[in-house]
């Protein structure tokens, strides 16, 4: 131990005076972010033209070092009255972000990995170097700050073509086609002193990508009032979609120092590669509405897809939804009434299609795999001829109200939705030589209340105006593939028939032994129930919540006066788990040498003390292994969210500069959270470990900033 | 009209990628379909490369394998400081059914052996002339994947016993479909020990005795060897070794430094994983090396408890180094070099142990054969020679890779406080294969 000590300290006794007590975490987060914002927007035009065009930009500095943000983007749209019988015209958008990024949780270079480090050891030595390992318990993540960088630039381009041609009264014919082209630069280097870097003289990376995203639609659009009561709308059209994304990579080490940093200068390249994936969607749909007097609504739509990411016998899917609603405030009995002066009643049923699973999941596949530079196949996907659709049937019935004059008006929705034939990864034997195949399988229920209010409390000069809503939804696993009851990839995070998706299936930790300071676990198995073992391998893992809160909301309070504003946006969730995937290394009693969290202090000493922090045994497991609850927290909490005080210049000054508005605004981001959260934050979802299984899982993952920003907006 | 005009290629356009049913036919660019792979003579050898890369995992032979060998029985030689957790837990004896490295392993031996599997289901499209290569090559791919489960995922073998102790499934066929009948139960320890063996004998007989990296009628049979010897049959295994140097194929080289960190095969190399620095992983360099060399942050140091076994002047000694706070061996500081897995050093050994043993002369004197070892380290030659000798040289003359678990086991020797045979030194049946496959039987203890 003593040796560790010394190492940890840079090979001298400052442990024994403690002269030396480093705040790592301080170090991991930048001084003073600052973020500013600032857009622009024009509209204009004459009888036959019209246009809209808007600038933006905002930059961010990231809370963690290193980790910053730039974004820029434009806009216009162009609308042409080319006859009396055609329209055309264009809606284009580009946008360029600039990242400076550091590494995801799950790497010793992040910089919140830097709290692992010890106390004890001093940031640099010496001559002014960072310290590393073997002194730093791991890598020291500062050094990739000061020897490593990785700057992603993406551009986005979106435009939209239209043209609109009235073929008789009523009857439109449309054609459009939407373009999405998406690339990526990704160029990183890591130098001779990183822990990327330090085994090949440096590394860069550069990644290049690219999705262009084609969607030509063509559809025919009726119109017709029958008389004064009946209004009928219909559509009938198709659409395709060709989506194509190109992929390359180069990689390579070797380099002549740390200052020549592409790759040009790589004596070794050690990766060169490309990839091409494409799917295709193609729909044909059709929609009819009818009103009769804008008291009774109705319509009907259906559509057929199909979709290349499915197998022949069952690429197509058919979604039909209808819906009514009834306007009661618009019949004789309620007309006039000012107390009650909006009353709907509506109703859905629809069923709807997701294909978002990888392209090609349904074919038998044999990859890559070459060896010693020779090329080489092997199986790594196992054919499914009959992948097909998840098809969504969701049930609404709502309530759209308004009382007094509608100053307090809102909605109440109930809903079911049931989800069938999910697209999964199911797990099948290994000896197959596979893990998962991609199925159709089982069934998930999400049922729920949504409410929203909306009061102007105060009108007049000094308006106040507030919005709640709040969204109980009850997620829940109704069956898996025949037989089957569990997927469980070895996370925490489980999909299991009776509770939500990504629910917590762990063994739960029944705290410490007084007598001998072992971690104790209830062995929750039939016939033992809450009897307790130190034997982890003898607790059965039981379900003990979800990611998933019961439910969510918000609250927003607006004061204006003149031209002053006020804006406070509260947020919270309620009844969700966070698992606490770091605290096996930084909670562990001491299990590793990793620095602990504070709690740890609380450890079982000596027979007869009772805490739920077991007894630290250096190198061996005593209560973090495995998963378990005793990492499992709340989630609950209540956050300002945004806190906005602007002000808009009186027209009689912009009038004299020419401008049609001028605003000025200060915005303040999750200035205060209510929380009993035990981690960083809980507004929280590592990076590394996000999927569609897996969720609420704090890895190292950076709290939410504190954010102050300054914004202008201008309007000519 | 202009603007017309316009308007009509706009939508001519649209129409024209509205064509039909068969824009949802794509096939993907970096995978190719399975009618297509195992189709012809060059593609079946293609997935033969392909089965070599597949062992050559690093949660496999490349060499997690290796690396859990060393920390399961190294007991006051090594430590294993590093934060991973399954390692630790296999270091501690104290797996976990959810343990990562044990889960690694038994899928990528069954992808092994899954791989293997659509070589030999397919040897009538070989040509004729090649046919009995490539079906030695993937039987010995097969047995050397099996060989590894069996020994790490069950009790050991008992030489006289019947071995009805549950083994791990024998899968003989490749599966295209899932249909329900993939959940294989465990074979028993006999039945899989008689699998490998008869595989290791067909590839003997079908490999030629020279096929530069690829495996050779010599890998087949020390790999016999290496069998007959966990089994405790010595004659049989002495026999296989002896072929093995009888051969002439590969030999000693003179110097002991030199058999490590090496880009390509040397002499004394039988088999081993071919790693470079564009493809594949040494995860011995990993876990047993420093980030100077490629290495994490030095997870295993070797105690005094090794270090001391050594006589002052062995050259084996020499080749240890301080680096990252503690004692690291020199094997293993080359993270794009090659994975020895076999070496002749290992066929002398086994046939000085056996013939000692059997009180045979097959081939050479267990005296020779023990001197050819302990020489080259730069020692004097015995003049006599015991068992005990000779299983010394064996511990430090292969140590760190990835015997020493294995012979603990053999020789029945406590590692720690746990008997050869206890139930902590049986890796777990991983917790999702239990759930995915209801006809698994998990270990005892788990």
């Amino acid at each position: 131990m003593e040796g560790r000590f010394n190492r940890y300290s840079g090979f001298v006794d400052d442990y024994k005076t403690l002269n030396t007590n480093t705040n790592w975490q301080d170090l991991a987060f930048a001084d003073n972010p600052i973020s500013q914002q600032a857009s622009l927007s024009a509209t204009g035009g004459n009888e036959k033209t019209k246009y809209y065009a808007a600038a933006a930009w905002n930059s961010q500095e990231g809370i963690l070092k290193g980790n910053n943000f730039e974004r820029m983007s434009a806009r216009i749209n162009l609308d042409q009255q080319a006859s009396k019988r055609v329209n055309f015209g264009i809606n284009m958008s580009l946008a360029r972000t600039f990242t400076d990024q550091v590494s995801n949780d799950n790497a010793f270079s992040t910089p919140m990995q830097l709290v692992a480090l010890s106390p004890l050891t001093p940031v640099k030595d010496e001559n002014g170097d960072l310290n590393n390992t073997p002194i730093t318990t791991y890598y020291n993540g500062l050094i990739d700050m000061e020897d490593a960088n990785r700057d992603i630039t993406t551009f986005r381009s979106l435009s939209n073509g239209y043209v609109r041609i009235k073929l008789a009264e009523g009857l439109m014919l449309n054609g459009e086609l939407g373009t999405d082209v998406w690339t990526m630069r990704d160029n990183a280097f890591y130098g001779s002193k990183t822990d990327g870097g330090a085994g090949t003289n440096g590394l860069a990376t550069s990644v290049y990508a690219q999705t262009v995203n084609l969607t030509p639609k063509a559809y025919l659009n009726y119109n017709k009032a029958l008389g004064e009561m009946h209004n009928l709308g219909l559509t009938a059209g198709t659409e395709y979609q060709n989506s194509r994304t190109d992929r390359t990579r180069v990689e390579g080490g070797q380099f002549p120092g740390d200052d020549l940093k592409t790759l040009a200068s790589s004596a070794n390249i050690t990766v060169g590669t490309s990839s091409i994936s494409e799917y295709n969607f193609f729909s044909y749909f059709g929609r009819a509405n009818y009103d009769f007097d804008r008291k009774y609504l109705f319509s009907a739509s259906a559509r057929v897809d199909g979709s290349s990411r499915f197998g022949k016998n069952n690429r197509y899917g058919f979604f039909p939804s209808v819906s009514a609603g009834w306007v009661l405030s618009e019949e004789d009995f309620l007309q006039g009434n000012n107390t009650l002066s909006f009353l709907k009643l509506r109703g859905s049923y629809g069923v709807t299609g997701n294909a978002a699973i990888g392209d090609f999941r349904h074919l038998g596949l044999f990859d890559p795999a070459p060896y010693a530079v020779q090329p080489g196949l092997n199986p790594s996907q196992i054919a499914n001829p009959d992948l097909s659709w998840e098809k969504t049937a969701q049930i609404d019935i709502g309530i759209d109200f308004g009382l007094f004059n509608n100053r307090l008006n809102g909605e109440i929705d109930y809903y079911i939705k049931n989800t069938s034939d999910l697209l999964l990864d199911l797990p099948v034997p290994s000896t197959t030589g596979f893990t998962v195949q991609a199925q159709n399988a089982g069934e998930v229920e999400n049922k729920g209340w949504e409410f929203v209010l909306n009061s102007n409390n105060l009108v007049g000069e000094f308006k106040w105006n507030t919005s709640f809503n709040i969204a109980f939804n009850k997620n829940k696993v109704v069956s898996l593939a025949d037989g089957q009851e569990l997927i469980d990839n070895g996370n925490a995070n489980v999909v299991k028939v009776g509770h939500p998706i990504g629910s917590f299936y762990i063994a739960e930790y029944a705290g410490v032994d007084p007598a001998n300071g072992d971690a104790l676990w209830y062995k929750n198995s039939e016939g033992a129930g809450r009897e307790t073992t130190n034997d982890y391998g003898a607790a059965e893992f039981v379900v003990l919540g979800s990611p998933q809160p019961d439910f969510y909301g918000g609250i927003t309070n607006s004061f204006s006066w003149k031209g002053l504003s006020l804006d406070i946006v509260f947020q919270g969730v309620y009844g969700n788990k966070i698992y606490r995937d770091g605290d096996r290394f930084m909670s562990c009693q001491a299990c590793w040498f990793d620095n602990q969290t504070k709690d740890q202090l609380d450890h079982w000493n000596q027979p007869g003390d009772v805490t739920d922090v077991p007894e630290p045994r250096l190198y061996w497991a005593n209560g973090e292994q495995g998963r378990n609850s005793r990492y499992l927290s709340d989630g609950s909490y209540l956050r300002l969210r945004t806190l906005t005080l602007g002000y808009e210049l009186p027209k009689s000054f912009i009038e004299r500069v020419n401008l049609s508005h001028l605003r000025v605004y200060l915005i303040g981001q999750n200035l205060l959270t209510f929380t009993k959260y035990e981690g960083w934050d809980p507004e929280v979802s590592s990076d590394a470990f996000t999927d569609n299984i897996v969720s609420g899982v704090d890895f190292y993952s950076a709290p939410q900033p504190k954010v102050f920003a300054f914004g202008l907006n201008v309007g000519f | 009209m202009k603007n017309i005009s316009f308007i009509l290629a706009v939508m001519a356009v649209a129409l024209s990628f509205i064509a039909c049913d068969n824009k949802l036919d794509l096939l993907p660019q970096q995978s190719l379909d399975e009618n297509v792979a195992i189709s012809s003579d060059a593609n079946i050898k293609i997935v033969l490369n392909g089965a070599y890369d597949d062992l050559s995992d690093d949660d496999l032979m490349g060499a997690n394998v290796l690396r859990n060998a060393e920390l399961q029985g190294g007991d006051d030689e090594i430590v294993w400081v590093g934060t991973f957790i399954g390692p630790r837990e296999i270091f501690n004896k104290q797996m976990n059914i959810t343990n990562n490295d044990a889960e690694g392993m038994w899928i990528s031996a069954y992808k092994t052996i899954g791989t293997c599997n659509n070589v030999l289901s397919e040897l009538g499209i070989v040509k004729e002339e090649d046919r009995s290569w490539v079906e030695g090559e993937a039987k010995f791919l097969r047995a050397y994947a099996l060989f590894e489960l069996v020994r790490s995922f069950a009790k050991p073998y008992m030489e006289g016993g019947n071995n009805s102790q549950l083994g791990v499934p024998i899968v003989l066929e490749p599966t295209r479909v899932i249909e329900g009948k993939e959940s294989v139960p465990r074979n028993t320890v006999e039945e899989v020990y008689a699998q490998i063996i008869s595989d290791l004998n067909s590839a003997e007989a079908l490999l030629p005795a020279e096929n530069e990296w690829r495996a050779s009628s010599g890998a087949a049979a020390g790999l016999l060897a290496r069998v007959y010897l966990q089994m405790n049959r010595h004659a049989d295994a002495r026999d296989a070794a002896n072929r093995v140097i009888e051969l002439s194929v590969n030999s000693l080289l003179d110097t002991y430094a030199n058999i490590f960190n090496r880009d390509e095969n040397s002499s004394e190399d039988i088999f081993a994983v071919q790693v470079n620095s564009q493809d594949g992983t040494n995860s011995m360099t990993t876990f047993f090396s420093i980030p100077e060399y490629g290495g994490r942050d030095g997870d295993i140091e070797i105690l005094s408890g090794h270090l001391d076994l050594y006589d002052p002047a062995d050259l084996r000694l020499a080749l240890f180094f301080e680096g990252a706070g503690a004692m690291r061996t020199g094997k293993w500081n080359n993270q794009f070099g090659n994975i020895g897995l076999m070496r002749m050093a290992e066929m002398y050994l086994i046939r000085a142990e056996c013939n000692q043993r059997l009180g045979t002369e097959v081939g050479a004197t267990p005296l020779d054969d023990y001197n050819a070892i302990h020489t080259r380290a730069g020692l004097s030659a015995a003049s006599s020679v015991t068992l005990d000798d000779i299983l010394l040289e064996r511990r430090l003359e292969l140590a760190h890779e990835g015997f020493k678990i294995h012979d603990m086991k053999r020789l029945k020797l406590n590692v720690g406080a746990y008997a050869y045979d206890a139930n902590e030194l049986v890796f777990p049946i991983p917790l999702r294969e239990m759930e995915a496959n209801p006809s698994l039987e998990q270990n005892d203890g788990y």
